[in-house]
């Protein structure tokens, strides 16, 4: 094939990972949003050739619409779709903790309990 | 970085796919790709909503019906949500303070978390379900989110 090997997935993780509505990369439920690359694995960035997926944690405020905007400006021009899992939010600590300890904010979050993450 | 230039075109075929995430389709953006919102998505932004509204404070966790820990203002409101299509039904535990109206508040939680998280996420709340598991004092200094 052509332009498509050149994609450079440590570059996209590191770029999505910058973005401000952007907490963190997602593996996904299952771990299944991941690059195998010789001798390790990239989590929340899956290149395929008909596809791009990445996942994402969120971070509240921001609209899914923008965390979504931001990671495809991050990947930046490619030749195939880039799909966008927002797998989880995290809160902006600046926004609406002040005085929150660890574990009073794991109990903030403690939702849906029958869906931990792996 | 060298370990991706070198990168047979095969690799990326070796990740084998499960559909979870294909399945919960929340929109279509014709070639640039799908965006998928996860159930847990839904269940923080309403958690976050339901704290913004005056009077509302967190819920006990449940294991089968009974409390796993003390029912308090500042502990999580509970939420469970379930996203399918493009519109999600969530499922809302939280205690409001005493002397506020019970059907005033959880109107306007319901209110709030219905805007908020069509808001944030761009799916339709097709119905809130509230369960106002305690009333709580003023005792307790409640963090407000402005």
């Amino acid at each position: 094939m052509s332009v498509g090997v050149e994609l450079d997935v440590d570059r996209i993780a590191a770029a999505v990972r910058e973005r401000p509505p952007v907490a963190d990369l997602h593996g996904g439920r299952f771990g299944e949003i991941a690059t195998y690359l010789p001798g390790r694995r990239v989590t929340g960035v899956r290149v395929r050739p008909a596809d791009i997926t990445v996942g994402i944690v969120g971070r509240y405020p921001a609209t899914v619409a923008e965390m979504a905007d931001a990671v495809r400006t991050a990947v930046g021009p490619v030749d195939r779709p880039v799909h966008v899992a927002v797998m989880d939010i995290k809160a902006d600590t600046n926004t609406n903790t002040t005085d929150r300890t660890a574990s009073a904010s794991e109990d903030q979050v403690a939702v849906g309990s029958a869906r931990r993450m792996p | 970085m060298t370990a991706s230039d070198t990168m047979p075109n095969t690799m990326p075929d070796t990740v084998r796919l499960t559909d979870s995430v294909d399945s919960d389709l929340a929109e279509e953006r014709g070639t640039r790709g799908r965006t998928t919102i996860a159930d847990r998505v839904v269940e923080r932004l309403a958690v976050h909503a339901a704290r913004e509204v005056e009077g509302v404070g967190g819920s006990a966790r449940r294991l089968l019906g009974v409390r796993v820990t003390g029912e308090a203002p500042r502990r999580s409101v509970q939420a469970s949500a379930h996203v399918s299509g493009g519109s999600a039904s969530l499922r809302v535990q939280l205690s409001v303070r005493y002397p506020t109206s019970v059907a005033r508040t959880v109107e306007r939680a319901r209110d709030h978390i219905m805007r908020r998280v069509t808001e944030l996420t761009g799916l339709e709340v097709s119905r809130v379900d509230v369960t106002v598991t305690a009333l709580h004092g003023d005792t307790e200094p409640r963090r407000t989110v402005q």
